[in-house]
C-alpha cells in the first residue's frame, strides 16, 4: 500500500506541475539540465522515499500542491498581489489528491475501504458541472427517480 | 478518525478563503466517508481461541459489516508485562479472520478482550472471553447411563466430548464416540435466545434448568451466538447463529417476537419471557399458533414448565 501511495502521489504531483503555466517552469528546467524524464524520476524517488515511512505526508503534500495552485488562481490573491490571471487547477486532480489523502489516513485495506466510501461523493463534482447542461429527458428521469424514492421512503416508514 | 475530519475542515476553509466552490466541494468526499461509516454498527462477532502446537490461534467470525478489531490479552493491574495487542481491519462481507501467535508460558490463561469498532471508530462493541483453566483433578466419573461399554458409533452433534474414542480418531481421522449400557439418563437442552430482554431470558433459563434438574434431567445449554455450554457464559454476543442439538426435552427460552429456529425435536417447549405482559401475548398469538402446529408447547413463564412436564 505504501509504495502505491508514493507512486500515485508522484504521478499527481507531476501532472499538477506540468499542467500549470507557472509551475511548469520546474519540470522544464530540470528536464533541460538533466535530460527528459529527470523531473518525473526525482518526484517518484522523493515520494516513494517519504511514503515508505510516512504515507500520510506524501499524500498531504500532493493535496497541499493542489491547494497552492487553487490559491494562486484565486481572485482574492490578485487583489493583494500583482499576479497574472492563472487558470484554476483541474478539479479531478484535486479529487484524486483528496482520495489519496483519505486512503493514506488508515493502514492498508482500511485506507482503501475508506477511499472507496469517499469516492461516490465525487459525483457531486460532476453534477455541479453537468447539471446546467442536462436536457429534459434526464430531468424527467431524475424527477421519476425522486418520486419513486419518496414513495419507497413513505412506505417503509409505516412498517 | 480525525484525519478525515481534518481534511474536510482544511478543504472547506481553503475553499471559502480562496472563493473556490470546487475546493469547498472536495470536502464532501472525506465527509461522506466519515458520515457513511459513522452510521454503521460495529460488526457482531464470536471469537474462539485454541492451541495449535506451540502457538495460539484466534479465529474471529463475524457478520457482513466492516470494522476494526482490537484484540488483546487482559493482564492483571499489578503486572509489569505489556500484553500482546493486535489490530485487524475486517473488510465488508468477509466473515472470518484468523490470527496466530507464539504461546507464552504462564500458569493461568489470561482473559481475551475483543473490541470491535466501526471503520471510523465512533461505535464500539466489547466482549471478554474467559478460558477455563486446564483440568488438574481426577477425570470425572462417567455418570448415569455409562456403566458398561456397548459399541463405537460415529459422533453426532450433542455427544459429550468425554465419550470420544481418541484411538479411532487417530486411526481414521474421523470422530467416533463410545456408547455405554446402563440406566438411561434423560437429557434436556435449554436453548437460550438472549437477543432481547437478556436479563429476563437468563433468569428464565436458569429457572427452567433448575426445574429440569429437579426432575432428574441432565441439563445442558445451547446459547445462540455462542454455542453449547454447561452453564450460560458471562459474556457472549447473542445472535441467531448456531443449530442446537435436540435433547429428550428441548426448551427454547427467549422473547418470541421472532424465533431464531423452529426446533424439530421430540418434546419441545417454548418459553416467551415477554408474554407476562398480556398485550404482548395477544399480539403474538399467530406465532404461538405456528409453533403449536409444529408440535411444540408454548409457555408464558418458566414456572409453568413444572406443570407442563
Amino acid at each position: 500500500m505504501r509504495p502505491f501511495i508514493g507512486a500515485a502521489a508522484a504521478v499527481l504531483q507531476y501532472l499538477m506541475f506540468v499542467g500549470h503555466p507557472v509551475l511548469s517552469l520546474y519540470p522544464r528546467l530540470v528536464d533541460g539540465a538533466l535530460g527528459g524524464g529527470a523531473f518525473a524520476a526525482v518526484l517518484l524517488a522523493l515520494n516513494l522515499a517519504v511514503a515508505m515511512r510516512f504515507p500520510y505526508t506524501a499524500a498531504f503534500s500532493t493535496a497541499t500542491l493542489y491547494l497552492a495552485e487553487a490559491v494562486l488562481a484565486s481572485p482574492l490573491l490578485r487583489t493583494l498581489l500583482p499576479l497574472p490571471e492563472l487558470p484554476a487547477p483541474d478539479i479531478w486532480l484535486g479529487a484524486a489528491a483528496v482520495l489519496l489523502l483519505v486512503a493514506a489516513s488508515a493502514r492498508g485495506l482500511h485506507g482503501i475501504y475508506l477511499a472507496a466510501t469517499a469516492a461516490p461523493a465525487a459525483v457531486v463534482l460532476y453534477l455541479k458541472d453537468a447539471a446546467p447542461r442536462l436536457d429534459a429527458t434526464v430531468a424527467a428521469g431524475l424527477l421519476v427517480a425522486g418520486a419513486a424514492l419518496l414513495v419507497y421512503a413513505t412506505r417503509s416508514s409505516r412498517g | 478518525m480525525r484525519p478525515l475530519l481534518l481534511t474536510a475542515a482544511v478543504l472547506l476553509a481553503a475553499g471559502i478563503l480562496v472563493e473556490s466552490t470546487d475546493v469547498a466541494l472536495l470536502s464532501l468526499m472525506p465527509l461522506a466517508a466519515y458520515a457513511l461509516n459513522a452510521t454503521l454498527e460495529p460488526p457482531r462477532f464470536a471469537v474462539s481461541r485454541r492451541r495449535v502446537g506451540g502457538a495460539v490461534e484466534i479465529v474471529v467470525e463475524s457478520d457482513w459489516r466492516p470494522g476494526v478489531f482490537h484484540i488483546y490479552e487482559s493482564t492483571p493491574v499489578e503486572s509489569s508485562a505489556t500484553p500482546p495487542r493486535w489490530r485487524l481491519f475486517k473488510p465488508p462481507f468477509r466473515r472470518r479472520l484468523t490470527l496466530k501467535y507464539r504461546l507464552a508460558e504462564r500458569a493461568e490463561p489470561l482473559p481475551l478482550v475483543v473490541e470491535a469498532y466501526n471503520p471510523v471508530f465512533t461505535k464500539r462493541r466489547v466482549a471478554t472471553y474467559l478460558e477455563e483453566p486446564r483440568a488438574v483433578a481426577e477425570p470425572a466419573p462417567l455418570g448415569p447411563g455409562a456403566e458398561e461399554f456397548q459399541e463405537v458409533r460415529p459422533y453426532q452433534p450433542g455427544d459429550s466430548m468425554r465419550f470420544i474414542n481418541w484411538r479411532a480418531l487417530a486411526k481414521t481421522g474421523e470422530l467416533y464416540v463410545n456408547r455405554y449400557l446402563g440406566p438411561e439418563a434423560k437429557t434436556a437442552v435449554v436453548v437460550v435466545d438472549a437477543r432481547r430482554l437478556r436479563g429476563l431470558v437468563l433468569s428464565a433459563a436458569a429457572e427452567a434448568a433448575g426445574i429440569l434438574a429437579e426432575r432428574g434431567y441432565s441439563v445442558s445449554f445451547y446459547v445462540l451466538g455462542h454455542g453449547p455450554a454447561q452453564a450460560v457464559p458471562r459474556s457472549f454476543t447473542p445472535s441467531c447463529s448456531g443449530s442446537p442439538a435436540c435433547g429428550d426435552v428441548t426448551i427454547y427460552v427467549g422473547s418470541l417476537r421472532d424465533v431464531c429456529a423452529v426446533l424439530r425435536c421430540p418434546r419441545t417447549y417454548y418459553i416467551d419471557v415477554a408474554a407476562s405482559n398480556p398485550l404482548v401475548a395477544v399480539r403474538r398469538l399467530g406465532v404461538y399458533r405456528e409453533l403449536r402446529s409444529a408440535g411444540a408447547v408454548v409457555l408464558r413463564e418458566a414456572k409453568e414448565l413444572g406443570r407442563a412436564l
